[in-house]
């Protein structure tokens, strides 16, 4: 089950990278249909990383549980403009802290994958 | 070693008149913060100062009044005065004629949609007779009192005096300096000849109010008592601690992106710079924080449609403002529903593709489609003889053909006018009306037809003032005062409106939302209202499981870290 729902994360991770590459030009927001995507894709991935973290696959390796660690903290970041927690001016850090930290957790992911198979 | 003081004082002169600038040298200024109390004499239009006693009929010319100490000539030009570039668009003068049923939107600057006074007939003259109430005049003929005289002016009588055709008196009149026979006041003047103004370089708001008052009509009720000023205004600004300018009256207008004549960046003097911008922040303006709000949001919305337009849960009002509705007169007559019809807010995109809100207001006229196409249109001069002949119209033509309409059909009525009109014209030529937001005209079978046609569309002007706070804001309320499924302003629909009663044609009725109209991709919009629906849980939900997943993402790497190192 778990293993199953490990692929499920993995997938969902993926198609939140690919939603979110209309945003990836530093200071060029995510918006319209992408962001509703990228919402649509991030809500049902957000319970996975719960269930990912909290439970991790047996074949799990210490850079593959930090890639979700710093995943969760990405979701965490953007947090901070969604609450209103900041200016509008300034929740650009947080949403390309949100973006840059994502992308750099699928590439920790990938790196691990690689890692694991050779 | 005496003559050393004269010698200083003529090199300073020498110095400082070789140095200086022709304005430097030649305009009075008191240089201080401290207003100048006026204690003038008044000059006639050849200079000559005016004595009260002499009784020799001598009549004061405000120019020349002015002229010794100020640049007249600079000061009675400029952006006010319709001078430099034309910009953004501003409020059209609204020409209304009851007798012909025209209404048509016109301005001397070459803003989209808007005729020209020449194509009116309108020279100077009949201009100033037409819209000199409200406008401040340029040249020899401006009225620098009814801008700069802080107290004791009476816009009342100011119109009075216009409106006869005497203009050059008629701020004399209104400051009280001369009676309307012409005849100066004595008990003005001391004994040395001299009046005292109480002149100010910013006169305080209430003298800008006078030409740019914006009323809010409650078609149900004439709530006038609910009027809401302008924060600024609230907060103890005045009009001018934005709308700047220098002797050359080059005011500036303060939307984003103009180009001031005078080269000066004036940026901070618009709403994003001195809300948004680092720079900003005059007379300690906060700075806005807009928290919640996704930052794309600032760059496709301008800051006056949520803090100007519609508020949340109002949509479109009818308005009457000073220019078009001759505010400032006492009259009993002025109902909410006389025109010119002007509808505030609708929302379209700016010319830097910002959402942003405008006022609008349709023609109404009759004119001549000619053979290329192009549109020319008659003027209430001419038109009322033809009217008369054909209609029997004598004073009003809306009132009475609303009269006739109960007999016959409205359509035949105006078809019996438009033959009329095409009786004199050649082949190829045809006779049309302009209302309602289409074109008119008959066809072969003797019939009322219509057509859209840009010339009918309605003209618009972007709506600034008054600017409501954050909390009064569109968004006080959340997202979902835009998006939501039951957002007025987005929905509220605006159609044209025609002074001819035309009830057998249901198409002037046709009308249209901001949203139908383009301004955002409405099937985006509607994924968003019915997100939005769930925002608020959707925001627990992504907290609660950004703290589990971080908390347990933590402990799953110390344990790891743990395990790796036995």
């Amino acid at each position: 089950m778990i293993q199953r729902l490990s692929r499920w994360t993995v997938l969902l991770a993926f198609l939140c990278t690919i939603s979110s590459i209309a945003g990836v030009p530093v200071g060029e927001e995510l918006r319209g249909y992408w962001l509703q995507l990228h919402l649509l894709v991030a809500s049902p991935l957000a319970a996975l990383l719960v269930i990912r973290c909290w439970w991790p696959a047996v074949d799990t390796t210490i850079l593959g549980q930090l890639s979700w660690w710093l995943m969760a903290i990405a979701m965490g970041l953007v947090l901070i403009p969604m609450l209103g927690w900041t200016s509008s001016q300034n929740s650009m850090v947080w949403i390309e802290g949100h973006g840059w930290l994502s992308l750099i957790a699928v590439a920790i992911l990938g790196w691990s994958v690689r890692r694991k198979s050779t | 070693m005496n003559n050393l003081p004269a010698i200083l004082l003529l090199m300073t002169t020498l110095l400082s008149g070789s140095t200086g600038t022709a304005q430097d040298s030649v305009w009075k200024r008191t240089d201080s913060d401290d207003p100048y109390l006026h204690r003038i004499p008044l000059r006639d239009s050849r200079g000559g100062v005016i004595d009260p006693s002499a009784d020799n009929g001598s009549l004061p010319h405000l120019g020349k009044s002015c002229a010794p100490c100020h640049d007249v000539e600079a000061a009675s030009g400029g952006l006010h005065a319709g001078q430099g570039p034309d910009g953004r668009a501003g409020e059209p003068w609204i020409l209304v004629d009851p007798r012909s049923a025209t209404r048509m939107p016109l301005h001397r600057r070459k803003w989209p949609g808007l005729l020209s006074p020449q194509s009116m007939d309108l020279d100077q003259q009949k201009w100033s007779q037409e819209f000199g109430r409200h406008e401040t005049g340029a040249g020899e003929d401006s009225d620098c009192l009814v801008c700069h005289l802080a107290s004791g002016y009476d816009f009342a009588k100011r119109i009075e005096q216009i409106d006869s055709g005497n203009t050059a008196l008629a701020p004399f009149v209104a400051a009280g300096l001369v009676d309307t026979s012409g005849q100066l006041d004595p008990r003005r003047f001391d004994s040395s000849a001299h009046v005292e103004l109480n002149l100010l370089g910013d006169a305080g708001s209430q003298t800008c109010l006078r030409c740019h008052t914006v009323r809010n009509l409650d078609e149900q009720n004439d709530r006038r008592w609910l009027h809401q000023d302008d924060v600024h205004l609230a907060a103890g600004l005045s009009c001018v601690d934005c709308h700047r300018s220098g002797i050359d009256h080059h005011m500036v207008r303060g939307y984003e992106g103009e180009v001031h004549p005078s080269g000066t960046d004036v940026t901070t003097l618009s709403c994003r710079g001195c809300h948004l911008d680092e720079d900003g922040g005059l007379f300690g303006a906060p700075l806005a924080e807009h928290r919640g709000l996704p930052p794309f949001h600032l760059e496709e919305i301008s800051c006056t449609a949520c803090h100007a337009g519609p508020g949340p849960g109002r949509s479109q009002v009818a308005q009457w403002t000073s220019r078009a509705h001759r505010l400032g007169e006492s009259s009993q007559d002025r109902l909410p529903g006389i025109p010119p019809r002007i509808i505030s807010a609708f929302l379209q995109r700016d010319d830097q593709q910002r959402i942003s809100p405008v006022r609008l207001t349709w023609p109404d006229g009759w004119g001549v489609l000619e053979t290329n196409g192009s549109i020319t249109l008659l003027t209430p001069a001419q038109l009322r003889p033809v009217l008369r002949r054909a209609l029997r119209v004598r004073s009003d033509l809306v009132e009475e053909l609303s009269g006739q309409i109960e007999n016959m059909n409205a359509s035949s009525v105006l078809v019996k006018a438009l033959k009329k009109l095409q009786e004199p014209l050649e082949a190829g030529r045809e006779a049309i009306l302009i209302t309602g937001g289409r074109l008119w005209k008959v066809s072969d079978v003797d019939e009322l037809q219509s057509s859209a046609i840009p010339a009918a569309e309605a003209v618009s002007w972007a709506l600034s003032h008054p600017v409501r706070p954050a909390r009064t804001a569109l968004g006080a309320g959340g997202c979902n005062d835009c998006h939501s499924s039951t957002s007025s302003w987005l929905q509220g629909k605006v159609g044209p409106s025609s002074l001819l009663p035309l009830p057998d044609h249901p198409e002037i009725e046709g009308s249209s939302s901001p949203l139908e109209s383009g301004i955002i991709d409405s099937g985006r919009w509607k994924i968003w209202s019915w997100l939005f629906l769930g925002r608020e849980a959707g925001k627990i939900y992504f907290s609660i499981c950004a703290l589990l997943a971080i908390s347990g993402g933590l402990l799953g790497l110390w344990k790891m870290i743990q395990e790796e190192s036995r």
